[in-house]
């Protein structure tokens, strides 16, 4: 990266960081203190920004100048939110992830690959039940919510408001051609927590439980028909009509940690999930090369399951469905 | 951090300290930015501003953090680690980190060390030779695909005896904190997964060698258990099983762990998150090792504690784990 380039670059962060209802020249013209013709032209490169204007513009957008000439310092910049009852409740976690989803989207050639430890936290918003159980789940058990105290679990009490939040959520995960690497493990934490709801008697009736385990069933069987296509579809479309072109995986050796590498037009940025379904994200070179040769390795070491091995895909599908439906014959329904 | 004079006098300072003794900072300096001796005085008595392309250069080739340099803050959390090649960072290097963290988080006074597992924790591998060696194995052969390892077959004789050292070593160093670890029901099916997929594909080099493993695995569970039992860490074997850590045990149902450590020296915490299989990264960032705590905390509340107290949920939950080993084992023959 030469001189220019890096201006460039730094000055295409600031933009990115800027409200699009406010102009970015103005504001930098605020900033370094100069009238908005000077910084157009530092913006076009025909002005070279002094140190004392790159420390004001980095100090002021807070931006990481190593990361920005990719220095090899030996430390990683990720950027991150955590959930909170306060300043980043579930509809701030929801909408961060329509931003992010939207921008990757924003790119003409993409992909996403995801290491899944669960099964992928979008398909949890294929159904309104299984959201409204998994938002109570985070809230009362995982968050500890003080106002989620002493609730027993109702599938009404979820919102409207929430629900399309995740179904537009769903939607752009859709649009990105993904790759996903599952594990036969990947359904084990849903049925679990159902199971302890259920022994803490947090539903109303076993009749709940059962159309959790029904709902997820349909979530497996969409998912099976998805693979089987090699895209996703609206799993109500009866046309079956093609969104994102869909591989999936299934690694017997290493269960992944639900993270997620993206490719955005020879660009990468990897997301790491941490403390249950928090995320940060970085776009460090070195970081994302490395995740990314990881996820290529663990492909070849893995069967694909999509679009061939029709064998395969429908002994992997019927594990997990097995599992659900060991559970199903314990209810009192 | 104020004018530029100051930021450039800072940059030249650091790199006249880092520089070697009896060599030419200055000539090296002209050789870096291709310029003459006489240039370089300017610069470096603040008569000419360096370019930007002039400071990635200099920091680049000096391996200065820009944004120590300019006492930025950027938004996210700084994490340090590296990633573990054929290269300059081998599976040598690796170990040797390990006892060179441990070494040094031995160093406080106070040091007690959580971690939420998905799989069995890293340091129980070092407990036996064989599952080191095969662990490794798998490590080199199956996840960073090296290419020596390609068309080899699993044999114990193949670990280092050096190594090994290492690796007990880590171990021990272990042992002597204040251990808190999570575990799930699924925290050992990735070693019995890796067992199965190696006999499955051939990759023993003896048809005893997944007996051998299995037998490894139902010893460190039982020394585990032991250790659980007595609610502090000793040495395998030792007859008076003399304490070293205290150690805290806790079994959670409903979620499995990410392998995430979080380590607190004297009341500092340093946050590890293990990526990529294998690799992981350590940072300080108050926020981020905060909200990591109240995570392990959130946990910890949820989860049942089976070291030193619950002797029927302790021997229930070993029980499961070794059943798996012996259904495994018993289908060997």
């Amino acid at each position: 990266m030469d001189a220019s380039e890096i201006q460039q670059g730094l000055f295409q962060v600031i933009k990115a960081s800027i409200p699009p209802n406010l102009s970015a020249t103005e504001e930098i013209a605020k900033v370094l203190d100069v009238s908005v013709d000077s910084v157009y032209r530092r913006m076009r490169g025909e002005k070279s920004i002094s140190l004392d204007e790159l420390y004001k513009l980095c100090s002021y957008y807070k931006i990481s100048l190593d990361q920005l000439m990719n220095l090899q310092t030996g430390a990683f910049m990720f950027r991150g939110n955590f959930l909170n009852n306060k300043t980043f409740r579930f509809e701030e976690w929801l909408k961060g992830i329509v931003r992010d989803l939207s921008y990757m989207n924003g790119f003409k050639d993409k992909h996403f690959y995801y290491l899944c430890k669960d099964v992928p936290v979008f398909n949890h918003f294929y159904f309104r039940e299984i959201a409204a159980f998994k938002y109570f789940f985070w809230m009362k058990t995982i968050f500890q919510f003080p106002e989620f105290q002493h609730r027993r679990f109702q599938f009404a009490e979820y919102s409207d408001e929430l629900n399309n939040l995740g179904e537009k959520v769903l939607d752009l995960y859709n649009q990105l051609p993904s790759t996903e690497l599952w594990n036969v493990e990947n359904i084990n934490i849903a049925i679990r927590q159902i199971e302890f709801y259920r022994d803490s008697q947090m539903f109303e009736s076993d009749k709940d439980v059962l159309k959790l385990y029904e709902t997820w069933e349909k979530v497996i069987d969409h998912v099976e028909k998805q693979a089987s296509a090699g895209y996703k579809f609206k799993h109500d479309d009866p046309d079956m009509k093609p969104i994102g072109s869909y591989n999936v995986y299934f690694n017997e050796v290493i269960l992944g940690d639900n993270s997620f590498i993206v490719l955005l037009e020879g660009t990468k940025m990897a997301l790491m999930c941490h403390t249950v379904i928090n995320y940060m994200q970085t776009r460090d070179v070195n970081f994302c090369e490395n995740m990314y040769e990881y996820v290529q390795n663990l492909m070849k070491r893995s069967t694909l399951i999509s679009k061939v091995s029709e064998k395969e895909r429908s002994k992997f599908f019927r594990i997990l469905r097995e599992r659900i439906g060991r559970r199903k014959e314990t209810l009192k329904v | 951090m104020g004018g530029v004079s100051k930021i450039q006098q800072e940059l030249f300072s650091l790199i006249k300290a880092n520089a070697a003794p009896h060599s030419s900072t200055i000539e090296e300096i002209a050789r870096v930015l291709n310029i003459s001796t006489d240039r370089v005085y300017r610069r470096v008595r603040g008569e000419k501003e360096i370019s930007l392309d002039e400071l990635e250069a200099l920091c680049t080739h000096y391996n200065i953090s820009v944004d120590r340099l300019l006492n930025l803050k950027p938004e996210g959390f700084l994490f340090q680690g590296n990633f573990i090649d054929e290269g300059s960072f081998n599976f040598e290097t690796y170990v040797e980190s390990q006892v060179g963290n441990m070494t040094y988080f031995n160093r406080f006074q106070q040091k007690e060390f959580y971690g939420v597992y998905k799989d069995l924790p890293p340091f129980y591998q070092y407990q036996f030779r064989e599952i080191a060696a095969f662990k490794d194995f798998v490590w080199q052969r199956n996840v960073l695909h090296f290419p020596e390892f390609r068309n080899k077959k699993f044999s114990f004789d193949s670990h280092p005896d050096e190594r090994f050292s290492k690796q007990e070593k880590v171990l021990d160093l272990y042992n002597r904190m204040n251990n808190v670890e999570i575990w799930s029901l699924e925290t050992i099916n990735s070693m019995i997964r890796q067992i199965e997929y190696f006999k499955d594909s051939l990759m023993f080099e003896s048809g005893e060698d997944a007996y051998v493993l299995y037998r490894a695995v139902e010893n460190l569970l039982n020394h585990i258990e032991g250790q659980a039992a007595l609610g502090y860490k000793f040495q395998y074997g030792d007859p008076e099983r003399k304490p070293l850590g205290e150690y805290r045990l806790y079994v959670n149902e409903m979620q499995i762990g990410g392998n995430e450590y979080l380590v607190i020296l004297d009341g500092k915490k340093i946050g590890i998150i293990t990526h990529s299989a294998i690799n992981y990264m350590m940072t300080r960032d108050v926020a981020f090792t905060e909200n990591m705590y109240k995570s392990m905390q959130s946990f910890i509340k949820r989860s049942t504690l089976i070291s030193g107290v619950s002797e029927k949920e302790r021997s229930r939950f070993f029980r499961i784990l070794r059943d798996k080993i012996s259904r495994n084992k018993h289908a060997l023959t």
